[in-house]
Order: C-alpha cells, then sequence, then structure tokens
C-alpha cells in the first residue's frame, strides 16, 4: 500500500513537471517569438537575435538535429565574410541539387572548422557522408593561430561551447562525448526555458544601455551570455574594477581617430598577434588535416579563396605575407581526391564592400551565382 | 555510483519496487544484500580492487565472532587498535607511508563508516550491551548498506536490525509518502543547486588570492574570509543534501535513519555545534571515545575538584581525534582546541559568575548572535584546511600576520552574525505578517507545484551541469 502511494505520488510529480515545463516554453516563446533553427537544415546565417542562441558557436552544437536525415547537401564553413556573401537561401536555387546549409561560426580559425566538421559528422548518417560537399571560404584571418584567438586554456571558442554543458569533456587533451546520442540531439529542447529567459533578458538589457556604455559592457556580456555562465565567472566580472570604470565614465577613449582603413588595418594587426604580420603555419596543418578527414570520408571539400577589395589588397601586410600559403593551398587541394579550389579573388570591386571583406547586400546574390558557376565548372559537378 | 545522480535515483526506485514485494524478512534480506552488492560493483574497475576491503570486513567479523566468545577488555581494545591501524593503512593517512603501500589501486569508499559499524559492533558485543547473534548476512547488510555507505549516517546495528525486523513502515499512513518525496528533492535540490553554487564563488573568490604574490593583506583576508565562509556553505549544503536523500529514502525500505543535522548554524557555542552538525559521528566518538575516557580518567585519579578539567582534556582528545579523521591533523587540533577552550570557558566564567547568571547571559539574543556568529567563524577557520594545503595555510598566515588572522575571523564571524540577524528578522516578519501566505505555501497545491518547479530546475542542473557539480564531500573523509 505504501509503495503503490510512493509511486503514485512520483507519477503525479512528474506529470506536474511535465505540465510546468509545457507551460514555461509556451509562456516564454509567446513572450519573445523566434524563428525555428531546427526547421530543416543547419543555418547559422539566420540573424542571432531571431533565435534562441547567444553565438554561433552555441547554434552549431545544439543544433544539429537537421543533419539527421539522409540528404545531398553543401554545407558553408569559414569566417564571417563566408556567411554574409553566400546565405543558403540564397546560395539555394543556384544548386538545387543540394540542400544548402551554413555551419559558419564568427572568431573562428580551421582548428575550429575542424571541430565543426567532426560534430557535422558526428550527426550526418553514415550513408550521407558521400553526399556531403563542405565549401571552405578561405581568408588569411582563418589561419590565426589558436594561441591568439582564445585567452582560455581551451582550444578554441566553439569547444568552450560544447563543454558549457557537460556534453562534451575533455580526455587526455581531446574532447569527447560525455553525454549519449539522444540527449545531444534533443538537449537544444530540453533547454528552451532557460535559454528563452537568458535571451530575453539579454535583450531587454542590450536594448536599456545606452550606446556609449555597450562597448564597455562588452565582456560583461560575453562571460554571463554566451561564455562562461557559471556564478563563479559572474563573480569574477562583477569584482573587477573595470567593469563599472565605463558607466562613470563620459569621456572618448580614443586619442586620435585615425581614418576607417587603417583602423580595419590595425585591427587586423591585432587580431592576428604577430609582430611582423606573418600567417604562422601552425592553421596550414590543420587545413591539411581537415581535407584529409573529409575526402578520407567519402565527402567533398571545395577550398574558396575569398576575395577582398582592390585597396585591401595592395595595402595589407597580411594579405601580401598570405600569398605564399595561397599557392600551398593550391597544391594542397590537388593533393586529394575530391577537393578542389575555386579562386574569388578577382572580385575585388571596393563598392562591393562594407569593408575589408564583407559584401553588401546587394551584391550577394552575383557572388552566389559565380560560386555556383565555378563550382559547375568542377569534375565533381560536372 | 553517486549519490547525488539520476542513475542512483533510478537504481533506488527499482529497489524499492522489488524490496517490498514480498513481507519476508528473508526476501528483503536477499534483496538488500542484492542492491548492496551491485552498488559497492560500481565502484570497482577491476576485480581485486575490492579485496582489501573485503578482507578488512572479514576481519571485522572475525573480531565480531571472537568477541562473544572472549569477552575481556583488553582483547576488545587489542583488537579496536588493530582494526583502526589497518583502517589508517588502508586510508594513506600520511603516517601509513612508514609502510609501503599495496601494489594496485583499490576501492576505499565507504571504509571510515565501514570501520565506525565494526568497532560500535564489537565493542558492544564484547561490553555486553547488544546480546543477539550477528549473522554474517545482518553483518555484511549493515556494514555495506548502500543507503549509509558512502557518506553515513552510522546507525546503531539494534536500529537497524530492529528495523530490518519490524519493518514497522510496511503500512504507513498517505499523508507519510508526500513529505518524504519533498525531503529527498530538497536534498537534491540543496547538492545539486545550493552546493553547486556556492562552490563555484568559493572557487572564484579563491581565485583572486590563490597566487598570493603581490597582493595587500587588505585583499588577501577580505577575499579569504569570503571564500571560506562560502566553503563552509557548500559542505554544509552539500553533506545535509545527501542525508536528506538517504534519510528519505531509506523510509522506503523501512530505515528511519539517525538525523545528521540540526540547525548547525544556530549553535551556540562549539560545544553545541557538535550537537547539530553530522550528530552521527559526534555521538559516536561520545560513546566510544568521550565515555570511556572520562570513565577512566575518573577511576585513576578520582577528585570532584579535577571532574571538570577531566572534561576538558577529554573534549581536546575526542575532537582532536574526530578532526584528524577528516584528513590532516590540523582540522583536529582546530576542532580539538575549539571545543576544550569552550568547555574551559564555560567553568571559569561559571565560577565566577555563579551558574545561573551564567545561564541568564546564554539567554541574552545579542550575545547568542554574536556567539553564533563566531562558531561560524571559527568552523569556517577550522575547515580551511580542508581546502587548502597546510604549507599554503601557513604560508597565508605569515603574509597577513597574527592581527590579519585575528581580522578573518572577526570578519567572518561578524559577516555570518549579520546574516544571521538578517535571517531571524526576516522570519519574524514573515511569521507575524504573512499568516495567509504562510497557510497557503502549506496546502499541497503549492507544495506539489513547488516541488514539480524543484524537480526540474534539479534535472536542468543535473544535465546541463554534468561537469559542475561537486561530488559528495564526505566521500573522501
Amino acid at each position: 500500500m505504501l509503495i503503490s502511494k510512493f509511486f503514485k505520488q512520483v507519477l503525479i510529480s512528474i506529470v506536474v513537471s511535465v505540465l510546468v515545463y509545457v507551460c514555461a516554453v509556451i509562456l516564454l516563446s509567446l513572450s519573445y517569438p523566434m524563428q525555428d533553427p531546427m526547421d530543416t537544415t543547419i543555418d547559422t546565417t539566420i540573424t542571432l537575435t531571431s533565435t534562441i542562441f547567444h553565438n554561433h558557436a552555441d547554434h552549431i552544437v545544439l543544433g544539429r538535429k537537421p543533419l539527421k536525415k539522409n540528404k545531398r547537401r553543401m554545407i558553408f564553413l569559414g569566417p564571417s565574410n563566408v556567411m554574409m556573401a553566400f546565405k543558403p537561401y540564397e546560395m539555394q536555387k543556384y544548386v538545387p541539387d543540394y540542400e544548402v546549409g551554413s555551419a559558419v561560426a564568427y572568431t573562428s580559425n580551421i582548428s575550429s572548422n575542424n571541430t565543426i566538421v567532426d560534430l557535422i559528422y558526428e550527426a550526418v548518417p553514415k550513408s550521407s557522408y558521400r553526399d556531403t560537399t563542405f565549401v571552405l571560404g578561405l581568408s588569411f584571418l582563418l589561419f590565426v593561430d589558436n594561441q591568439s584567438l582564445s585567452s582560455s586554456p581551451m582550444r578554441t571558442p566553439l569547444e568552450k561551447e560544447m563543454t558549457k554543458y557537460g556534453l562534451y569533456r575533455y580526455e587526455n587533451g581531446n574532447i569527447v562525448k560525455n553525454a549519449p546520442d539522444w540527449l545531444i540531439d534533443n538537449f537544444y529542447y530540453f533547454l528552451l526555458p532557460s535559454m528563452y529567459i537568458d535571451k530575453t533578458i539579454t535583450s531587454i538589457t542590450k536594448s536599456l544601455q545606452p550606446d556609449h556604455l555597450r562597448a564597455y559592457k562588452k565582456h560583461l556580456s560575453q562571460n554571463i551570455v554566451s561564455g562562461n555562465r557559471s556564478a563563479g565567472a559572474l563573480v569574477s566580472v562583477l569584482l573587477k574594477p573595470s567593469t563599472y570604470k565605463g558607466i562613470f565614465s563620459f569621456s572618448s577613449f580614443e586619442d586620435k581617430k585615425p581614418n576607417t582603413r587603417e583602423k580595419a588595418l590595425l585591427l587586423h594587426h591585432e587580431f592576428v598577434g604577430t609582430d611582423d604580420n606573418t600567417i604562422n603555419y601552425e592553421q596550414f596543418h590543420e587545413l591539411e588535416t581537415l581535407v584529409e578527414k573529409i575526402t578520407s570520408h567519402g565527402g567533398t571539400i571545395i577550398l574558396v579563396q575569398m576575395p577582398h577589395p582592390a585597396w585591401f589588397k595592395e595595402r595589407s601586410p597580411h594579405y601580401k605575407n598570405y600569398q605564399g600559403m595561397i599557392e600551398d593551398t593550391k597544391k594542397l587541394s590537388s593533393r586529394f581526391n575530391n577537393a578542389f579550389y575555386i579562386d574569388l579573388t578577382d572580385m575585388d570591386n571596393e563598392n562591393d564592400y562594407y569593408d575589408t571583406s564583407h559584401p553588401k547586400t546587394e551584391v550577394t546574390d552575383s557572388w552566389c551565382r559565380r560560386l555556383a558557376y565555378e563550382m559547375s565548372l568542377l569534375s565533381a559537378f560536372r | 555510483m553517486s549519490v547525488i545522480s539520476s542513475q542512483f535515483v533510478l537504481f533506488v526506485l527499482i529497489g524499492i519496487l522489488i524490496f517490498n514485494a514480498s513481507d519476508s524478512k528473508h526476501w528483503k534480506t536477499s534483496v538488500f544484500a542484492a542492491l548492496n552488492i551491485i552498488f559497492i560493483a560500481t565502484y570497482v574497475h577491476k576485480w581485486y580492487e575490492i579485496i582489501p576491503l573485503i578482507l578488512f570486513v572479514l576481519f571485522g567479523y572475525f573480531v565480531i565472532k571472537l568477541s562473544y566468545v572472549l569477552k575481556t577488555k583488553f582483547l576488545t581494545v587489542f583488537l579496536s587498535i588493530i582494526t583502526i591501524l589497518t583502517f589508517i593503512y588502508l586510508k594513506q593517512y600520511p603516517i601509513a607511508h612508514l609502510l609501503p603501500s599495496l601494489p594496485f589501486p583499490y576501492v576505499v569508499a565507504g571504509i571510515s563508516y565501514i570501520m565506525f559499524r565494526m568497532l560500535h559492533l564489537s565493542m558492544d558485543i564484547s561490553s555486553g550491551e547488544l546480546e543477539e547473534r550477528v549473522t554474517f548476512v545482518d553483518y555484511f547488510n549493515y556494514v555495506f548498506s548502500f543507503l549509509t555507505f558512502v557518506s553515513g549516517p552510522i546507525q546503531r546495528y539494534e536500529d537497524f536490525e530492529a528495523q530490518f525486523r519490524d519493518n514497522r513502515y510496511k503500512n504507513n499512513p498517505a499523508t507519510d509518502v508526500f513529505p518524504i518525496i519533498e525531503r529527498v528533492a530538497a536534498g537534491f535540490f540543496k547538492t545539486v543547486v545550493f552546493s553547486g553554487i556556492f562552490f563555484a564563488l568559493h572557487q572564484a573568490t579563491f581565485a583572486k588570492i590563490a597566487d598570493g604574490t603581490g597582493i595587500s593583506v587588505v585583499k588577501h583576508v577580505f577575499f579569504f574570509s569570503i571564500s571560506a565562509s562560502l566553503y563552509t556553505l557548500f559542505l554544509y549544503y552539500n553533506f545535509s543534501g545527501c542525508m536528506d536523500v538517504v534519510i528519505g529514502l531509506g523510509r522506503f525500505f523501512g530505515f528511519v535513519l539517525p538525523e545528521n543535522f540540526t540547525a548547525p548554524f544556530g549553535a551556540r557555542n562549539f560545544i553545541d555545534f557538535w550537537s547539530r552538525w553530522h550528530i552521527s559521528l559526534s555521538e559516536w566518538f561520545k560513546f566510544y571515545m568521550f565515555n570511556p575516557m572520562m570513565k577512566f580518567l575518573i577511576k585513576w585519579k578520582p577528585s570532584q575538584g579535577l571532574l571538570p578539567f577531566y572534561g576538558v582534556l577529554t573534549y581536546f582528545v575526542t575532537f582532536a581525534v574526530l578532526g584528524a579523521w577528516h584528513g590532516t591533523v590540523y582540522v583536529g587540533l582546530c576542532f580539538g582546541l575549539g571545543v576544550s577552550v569552550n568547555k574551559l570557558y564555560e567553568i571559569i566564567l561559571t565560577k565566577k559568575i555563579g551558574r545561573d547568571n551564567y545561564t541568564k547571559m546564554t539567554g541574552s539574543k545579542i550575545l547568542n548572535l554574536i556567539n553564533r556568529g563566531l562558531v561560524f567563524g571559527y568552523v569556517s577557520l577550522s575547515l580551511v584546511y580542508l581546502w587548502n594545503s597546510p604549507e599554503d595555510v601557513h604560508a597565508a598566515a605569515r603574509h597577513v600576520g597574527t592581527s590579519g588572522a585575528i581580522i578573518f575571523l572577526c570578519a567572518m564571524s561578524a559577516m555570518a552574525s549579520a546574516f544571521f540577524l538578517f535571517a531571524d528578522f526576516n522570519q519574524k516578519i514573515c511569521s507575524s505578517s504573512c499568516s495567509k501566505y504562510l497557510s497557503f505555501s502549506r496546502s499541497i497545491v503549492f507544495r506539489q507545484l513547488w516541488l514539480s518547479i524543484k524537480i526540474l530546475i534539479i534535472a536542468h542542473c543535473l544535465l546541463t551541469h554534468l561537469t559542475f557539480i561537486p561530488e559528495v564531500a564526505y566521500k573522501a573523509f
């Protein structure tokens, strides 16, 4: 009698818990409507503000369920200019035989993309490996070494997201699964209420901030919203005096205002992190690993050399130093079956760009058309 | 298998179902033994890892059998010393490094609590307090009880056997079930949520000063105080949460396990603290160390005048050993000093102002608040050796100096007192003006809803912080 009462009570508690959970998801989704990222394919080009995710790495780790179906796919990888240039919905009409997706993550390098490919292969059925084509947009910014990219002991920001929820863990320096497949595939649904709350609060607080405070609070939001969200990190950020310094400071933090192009070149210098503006070969070796991995799985990889505006090609020391690596990349693609190289660097009309690499919205369709044309000339697509 | 895990919950649920499938004592004994074997097996990766523990337990059974036959104090003491020395060797306390260690890894989880149970059995049998025969299966189930294996509470054999035999909770009234489930959920909530948060905060604040170099004394003392206080809170929520879980679940196996915590931070002095914190352990030490030692001292040199000071000495030795059991001699010294100085203070003050005045004084609310803060501060200071090596603690002490150490203790005590004042005030306000809310909060609807929300939060934390939830801390002792 006791036991039947016990199990009855346990059942009631579970049922009520499920009801509370469902109500929480419904109420929160109504208060902050968002696009369902699990619709048909993985697509990190969907604006983050209209998804539940905080960053692209989050999206890739938790949003892979659509890849479970057997399909012929084309998945874009690479830096942010790939995301802006080749949106799946624009590219799709030029390659109708494929389902086009995008697994581009900001602030990534080749190591990160290696991890992304591993994550994709975890989700894609083995029978679809041969039908999966990766299109990797290359730029010298993708060859920034791991130490420059991430100040934390973890190798890449993507790995930080993977280990955040305990779905993956470190073992002997490698990342391994720490949870069963069914949990990883459906973790997104489990996290929904928490992510809704998090996203809603983030959006409210961002919209309430005066413009001049946004820059100073950037590191605060990075730590709490998209980075390490543990209580320890929160305390650590709140205890930093620099967190509060900007609130009371109204003076400009720039002594001089270099012109935009100079500023961009300086930004690249800081981002790449080498004193002599050279590009280290650490990430090139990662690229070799990536190409070998994809081709050994029976898939296809297309290495696309992304364009830059003409002024940048003339003035950027990084771009000049990168030319040697471009030659090596062409040779790399010829070493493997199903590895191809496409050069788009002649698309350097300065009016087509916002800045040093990102195309304006009005030209992206033509870029997609150009890429599709170049692909049609490759043996794999004839 | 961790007690705070979804696997343990599933294991226990299935166990409850099978255990209660029949009322036969033989059935329950066999099922319980099987559950214990399965639970221990989860700690074993290779078969030989369990051998030292099994041999230790078998030795304990041999001692018990011998105690039935040869009821001599000398033998009991001798065999108890052998048991304790074996325990020290297996746990590899620093002194055990004089001997070569075993050439393979082995399971030591639960060995402390096994030792306490073995010693209690052998001493009670040899003194005649326990007359009934302890069969091997009953001994095995008692010593290896999966509910109390990892971190207690230490239940007396007589209670264990009686509850097993009587199964007096066979037909519980309906109201018994819900509060038990609430307690289990509360236990998980404390361990998974609260202790996880406090642990993270403790680590984050300690990280501010972990490097140690170039940090000002003020900053060092400030962050160390906060970090130490947070560790105490982490330990409390972690351990008491685990106790809530096992005590709650034990009810469905017919056990009423002894309580291990009764509002420890309400303690007015350090002696009172030990009647509220890890109660079963301090009770064990009281029965099997404090009382015999006091009896010995009184017999050795009977003197009314010296009697209170025998108490001081016995308190020091008992709590020094209890503290050393936690892992380091320094914890033992802190505990021993704390209790014995407390007792000495009580003796001196009572002599000076008289018992009546002393009782009146201890009734003062302000003094109680200060005392509660001091107790919390001293406990936090003692526990510093659990999360820092003695070398690091001494280096920090040298850096901050005596004044810094005093400020450290005062800072923690002041923070604690302020918090207790706030909490007491809050409770007073709520009970006087929130009667409608209070009666609603006691309704079954609210309780069910709150229970379900807790279950969701626990499930969320268990799944989203798989690498974050600290293990049950007392498992390591």
